[in-house]
């Protein structure tokens, strides 16, 4: 072996260190560099599943039944451009909370006329989904057994389900694309949902004389009082007229009776005048509205009442009826 | 090589190495500079050269366009068409390299009239030597069977041979990709592009024949067999394959050989049972024209092929045979 | 600092660079994976690459210039490429390092001798450029990958190396990785490998490609190794550990130098240096190729090409099964790009690309290969991973919307990699009357190119005659069914053409019906029933398919399967297209 070495190659060898240095800096530097969309593994690999067509939310195509295939791909809408999809109808979606709006057209393998379309607008919270659920509930609506809330009109299949509201419009009348159309709802209802948030309020109206599928859920000034928010309404008939009873929870008995009383005022302002009561209980709290029965009753956390009667038996039946229900839930709830 | 160091390091010989490691460096930047290609492979649809085929037809003469010529033998009623029509002069001028293309689709002999006849194939291209002094006449097709063998079999080989002409058998250095604006099916097929390179004149030269898919094999169905490629496929769409190559191939003029049609079983046909004889020879500038009339010996009318209306349409010719008011003529037998 | 010890760390470096690559060659954003790691690096700095694509195609691919970098700096300097950055040199330096370390000074002087063999790495180069650039018929094809030591190396390591190691901590992937004909790999891997216990540097010095071209380039090298002064004691321990066998001590064979600078530093009277003057005891500058080699190499190359497509298989005996990735170039362009580096196949993510064995073809050996029985799916639909990993575009760059025939490329519609094509003679709907609708529910594509048939067919034994009924069962005469078989769902109950009920259970001798008004009222004792199958045989819509595979993959006839795809029809080589334009 040599004994030393010389400076010149002392010089190269830190020359050439540098050098490996410099191209190990390149080479780190470079690794930053990329397009992350083309490396997306998932946009790879989750369709190594049986079903490949991967929605991040709710796969669709997988909820189709036999002989039916996607027709389109997903679309999907925003606050911002709802409207684009259903023009008119926006306004109503964005004050119910509205969060997004996923579309997605399926058609038969064998007749391109049997087409449907899903439309599963996510509501941020069930309560939302009945709320627009409730407001567009067509008059000759079919009860289903699908989910608590659903029902079938014409071609057309609407539901809530968690948070979601759904509706299922179909392009023909045939039993064939009817049946599909079912069995997508059904697979749509049967989607496990992390949030299963119940509506409270439903359990304190009585079931007695009570319309099936008469519920509605008024975000926004009921009966065109703004002060009554967030109330509940639900049809009646115990003879021969139809009584609307409502219900709003309150956050406090105080701020239930403060509601009451303007929303009172604001009956008197608007024309109704105090009337006699049948019924002793309701004695001052029993309005006439140009021949209707209004009543507004407060009971612990609730206002609750009759709107719109024509028959004032049938209205002060209802209101006790109401009034006593609610004690009694709110009692049984008090002591769990 | 070996170069020898010493304590006198030569100047000279290190400049002269570092010039060559220099010229080197320079030759390999420059190769790459020039051979760099920024955009890197196309697909492979998207770069082949296309080629297209000339116009040789010649200039219209009124009432000279189409000649239907009745007699038993092919040879004097052909030699009177043509003379009705100006004489082969008219078409082929001194010094022309004239082709002829034939129907040499199957190998079968001549009697069963699949193909076209080797005496009218002879004797045209004898009358493009000796009247119409041609340079060069060649015959070619792209056979559906084996080339050699149709050539040989069909007797046209033989018969061309003799008649002076050169048989140009088809490989695959001739085929070349074309693409017919306006057409719907061929785009960037290739096509037996060769034997038209360098030629003057093109005569399509065919028997009327029965054809299963079609209706009929006429003159438009002849350039079928200028296909190269995969073109059984376009058996899917016969009709407008037909107009499309009538509307690719403006030759000069054609001959449809209507001595004996192949009325049944056709193209192939495969007995002398299925051949009625009908005694005429069209020749026609137009093509469209000439399969027009062709069909009415196959007892068809014009509008039981859909291609003839096509290829109408595509500007090939006209159906209305009629209006071109043919010259009708006869050899006595 | 000694120069010995600055190589060896700069082989190190870029050994583990290379090894790096390797590693992160999957596909991902995590640090160790690909994100933008510059995997092609060793192949894009491979002057090998970048010549044998040029005498192929005619062009110099872009990412390619690199070896521009490399071939000037061997011109200049020498084959430094080989002794300081080459990662298969390192390994067999190490490994020649560890089988002869023991061995006296005079046997390793003996193995570090310069052999005449050494020249047969030009004839092996000579032999691969020529066929590269085989000018008849555009017949040509890029083989240098198969000995090339960087894309050799790459391959091993991707395809054997890697997956042995990870199959046994499965780190990377998480399920087994499979390559066909791995072994072939691995054995021509090891056996170079233990060839140094041989002659150290034995690939090196005699057979690789690679190291010939670079020794042509430096032929006029400007500094080389030689002898400073004549006073030399010829002790010969400059060639104790030579690595390219190039004989320092006498006269030098320049082209044969791997700038190991071992000589340099094992010289004790320093008489050795890296100069720009000649060695003073004489050099030989020139490769060593004869006339008669160069000319017989140079023609058997040039004859291989057209021996090799003898076979056809360029031609009308094209291999159906030969299904290409989506990107890849027309068979016979893409046969003059391939390395058969194996990145691509690293890089699948469903493990589907495979090495391509002979049945292809000699020429297709180990390039890409669509193998539907192996891997966790078929080609995935949203994923252009290897197209953007192949050094030289051999699978061209696509991107998602051209694969799919979006946007810009709506009007070229997807890239079609073959068609499937459904073996009625296997398929268990078509040929056995079972129901399955597997493939047609697998197929990735919206709307599915699989659709189905509904047909009723009346199984063995499924005519029986009516004994008695009640509400929605019904007995039958013959006591022969297997109890509950028929209870699937796919089972019906028919009574002359039309009318038809499911059946919801069965005994060996009674059914029972779903619900349907119309069937158990019209049938009386005595009569007829059929218990028929509800079976929908798959059928392909041979202009939607675009061949992924993913049904063959999903289907349950796993030996030969009963939908099959073929490349007919790929996009790639319009000439095997199926149907016309439309």
């Amino acid at each position: 072996m040599r004994s030393g070495h010389s400076k010149t190659e002392s010089i190269v060898s830190v020359v050439m260190l540098i050098l490996l240095v410099l191209a190990g800096a390149g080479i780190f530097f470079k690794q930053f560099q990329y397009d992350a969309e083309r490396l997306d593994i998932t946009l790879a690999v989750a369709q190594t599943s049986p079903q490949p067509d991967a929605d991040d939310q709710i796969n669709l195509v997988s909820l189709l039944p036999a002989g039916f295939a996607a027709m389109t791909q997903r679309e999907n809408f925003g606050r911002d451009n709802l409207y684009v999809k259903i023009n008119g109808k926006a306004d109503l979606y964005l004050q119910s909370g509205f969060v997004e709006l996923l579309c997605r057209r399926f058609v038969s393998d064998e007749d391109q006329k049997l087409w449907a379309e899903i439309f599963l607008y996510d509501m941020g919270s069930a309560r939302n989904a009945f709320a627009v659920y409730s407001t567009q509930r067509r008059a000759n609506a079919v009860q289903l057994p699908l989910t608590k809330f659903s029902y079938k009109a014409e071609s057309a299949v609407f539901f809530t389900t968690a948070k979601y509201y759904v509706e299922i419009i179909a392009a023909d009348e045939s039993e064939k694309l009817n049946d599909a159309v079912l069995t997508v709802a059904k697979n749509i209802a049967k989607l496990p949902q992390k949030h299963e948030d119940s509506i409270g309020e439903l359990k304190f109206f009585p079931e007695k004389g009570l319309i099936p599928g008469s519920f509605k859920l008024h975000l926004t000034s009921a009966f065109g009082f703004e002060g009554l928010d967030d109330t509940f309404s639900a049809k009646y008939r115990l003879g021969e007229e139809t009584v609307t009873a409502f219900l709003s929870k309150r956050h406090s008995l105080k701020e239930a009776n403060k509601v009451a009383d303007d929303y009172f005022q604001f009956m008197i302002d608007n024309g109704a005048v105090i009337t006699s009561a049948v019924n002793d209980k309701l004695a001052g709290k029993v309005l006439d509205f140009y021949d209707s029965t209004e009543i507004i009753l407060v009971s612990g956390n609730f206002i609750l009442g009759v709107h719109e009667a024509y028959d004032r038996l049938s209205a002060e039946k209802v209101a006790i009826m109401l009034k006593q229900k609610v004690t009694e839930v709110a009692a049984i709830d008090r002591a769990r | 090589m070996t170069e020898q160091g010493n304590e006198n390091f030569p100047r000279r010989a290190f400049l002269a190495r570092a010039a060559k490691a220099g010229a080197c460096v320079s030759g390999a930047c420059a190769a790459a500079y020039l051979l760099y290609d920024s955009k890197g492979p196309v697909p492979a649809s998207k770069k082949q050269q296309l080629v297209t085929l000339p116009d040789f037809s010649v200039p219209a003469e009124p009432g000279r366009s189409m000649c239907i010529a009745t007699g038993p033998d092919r040879k004097q009623t052909f030699n009177k068409a043509i003379d009705s029509l100006g004489g082969i002069e008219r078409f082929v001028k001194t010094g022309d390299t004239v082709l002829i293309k034939p129907n040499v689709a199957f190998a079968t002999p001549p009697m069963l009239g699949a193909t076209a006849n080797p005496q009218l194939v002879a004797q045209v291209a004898r009358l493009c030597y000796s009247r119409g002094n041609a340079k060069r006449v060649i015959v070619t097709d792209n056979s559906i069977n084996d080339p050699a063998s149709c050539f040989q079999l069909s007797g046209i080989g033989t018969a061309a041979r003799q008649a002076g002409a050169e048989i140009l058998l088809p490989k695959p250095t001739l085929f070349a990709h074309t693409t017919l604006s306006g057409g719907e099916l061929i785009r960037n097929w290739p096509i037996l592009y060769g034997p038209f390179e360098k030629v003057d004149k093109v005569i399509g030269i065919t028997p009327v024949k029965d054809h299963h898919r079609s209706g009929a094999s006429m003159t438009m169905k002849n350039w079928y067999g200028l296909l190269g490629g995969r073109r059984n496929i376009f058996h899917q769409n016969i009709n407008t394959i037909i107009a499309e190559l009538a509307m690719m191939v403006r030759p000069t003029f054609v001959v449809l050989d209507g001595t004996q049609v192949m009325m049944t079983n056709g193209p192939t046909g495969g007995s002398v049972s299925d051949l009625r004889r009908t005694n005429t020879i069209i020749v026609s500038t137009d093509q469209v024209a000439a399969d027009s009339f062709g069909a009415t010996l196959l007892d068809l009318t014009p509008s039981d092929l859909p291609y003839l209306r096509k290829a109408q349409a595509g500007g090939a010719g006209t159906t209305d045979y009629k209006s071109l008011k043919p010259v009708i003529a006869e050899v006595a037998g | 600092m000694k120069i010995v010890t600055v190589r060896r760390l700069s082989q190190v470096f870029f050994f583990t660079v290379f090894i790096w690559f390797c590693i992160v060659t999957t596909q991902g954003t995590r640090w160790w994976q690909l994100r933008g790691w510059p995997v092609n690096l060793f192949l894009r700095l491979d002057p090998l690459v970048a010549i044998g694509t040029i005498l192929s195609t005619h062009r110099l691919y872009a990412p390619l210039l690199w070896a521009l970098v490399t071939v000037v700096l061997t011109i200049l300097f020498g084959r430094f490429f080989c002794g300081w950055v080459c990662p298969f040199g390192a390994l067999h330096q190490f490994v020649g390092f560890l089988g002869n370390r023991k061995k006296p000074l005079a046997k390793r002087l003996q193995l570090n001798k310069y052999r005449k063999a050494q020249c047969i790495k030009y004839f092996v180069l000579i032999f691969f450029l020529a066929s590269a650039a085989v000018p008849m018929l555009g017949w040509a094809w890029l083989q240098t990958g198969l000995l090339d030591p960087i894309p050799l190396v790459t391959r091993s390591i991707n395809l054997t190396l890697l997956p042995i190691v990870d199959s046994l901590t499965g780190t990377i992937s998480a399920t087994p990785r499979y390559y066909q004909g791995a072994c072939l790999v691995l054995g021509l891997f090891f056996a170079a490998l233990f060839l140094n216990l041989l002659i150290p540097r034995f690939y090196c010095r005699f057979i690789c490609p690679l190291g010939a071209l670079l020794a042509i380039l430096s032929r006029f090298a400007i500094w080389r190794i030689g002898k400073n002064t004549s006073e030399c004691s010829n002790c010969k321990l400059c060639e104790k550990a030579c690595e390219g066998a190039c004989e320092p001590a006498s006269q030098i064979k320049i082209s044969e130098c791997v700038l190991c600078l071992n000589c340099l530093d094992s010289c004790k009277d320093n008489v050795i240096s890296y100069q720009p003057m000649p060695s003073l005891a004489g050099e030989v500058t020139n490769p060593d190729i004869s006339r008669r080699g160069f000319i017989l190499s140079l023609t058997s190359g040039v004859f291989a090409v057209p021996a090799v497509r003898l076979a056809g298989k360029l031609a009308d005996n094209w291999p159906h099964k030969l299904i290409r990735p989506p990107g890849a170039l027309s068979e016979a362009e893409f046969l003059k790009r391939c390395l058969k580096c194996g990145q691509c196949i690293r890089i699948c993510p469903t493990n589907v690309l495979q090495p391509a064995g002979i049945e292809f073809g000699m020429e297709a050996l180990w390039t890409p290969v669509l193998n539907n029985r192996i891997g966790t799916s078929g080609c995935q639909l949203n994923c252009t991973a290897c197209s953007y990993v192949c050094p030289t575009a051999a699978i061209r760059p696509i991107t998602l919307s051209e694969k799919l025939g979006l946007g810009e490329f709506a009007e070229a519609g997807p890239i079609r990699i073959g068609t499937a094509f459904v073996d009625r003679s296997r398929c268990l709907p078509w040929a056995m009357d079972k129901p399955c609708i597997v493939c047609q529910e697998n197929c990735p594509l919206s709307p599915k190119a699989i659709y189905t048939e509904e047909v009723f067919n009346t199984v063995r034994d499924g005519s029986l005659a009516v004994k008695k009924i009640s509400a929605l069962k019904i007995e039958t005469v013959e006591k022969i069914m297997q109890p509950g078989k028929f209870a699937t769902g796919d089972y019906y109950c028919a009574a002359g053409e039309s009318k038809r009920a499911k059946i919801t259970s069965n005994t060996e001798n009674s059914i029972e019906l779903a619900p349907n008004a119309a069937l158990e009222k019209t049938l009386g004792i005595g009569d007829k029933i059929e218990v028929q199958v509800r079976l929908q045989r798959p059928h392909v819509d041979i202009e939607k398919c675009i061949g992924c595979g993913v049904c063959q993959h999903e289907c349950p006839v796993s030996g030969k399967r009963a939908i099959r795809v073929s490349a007919d029809g790929e996009t790639r080589n319009p000439e095997r297209k199926i149907l016309l334009d439309t």
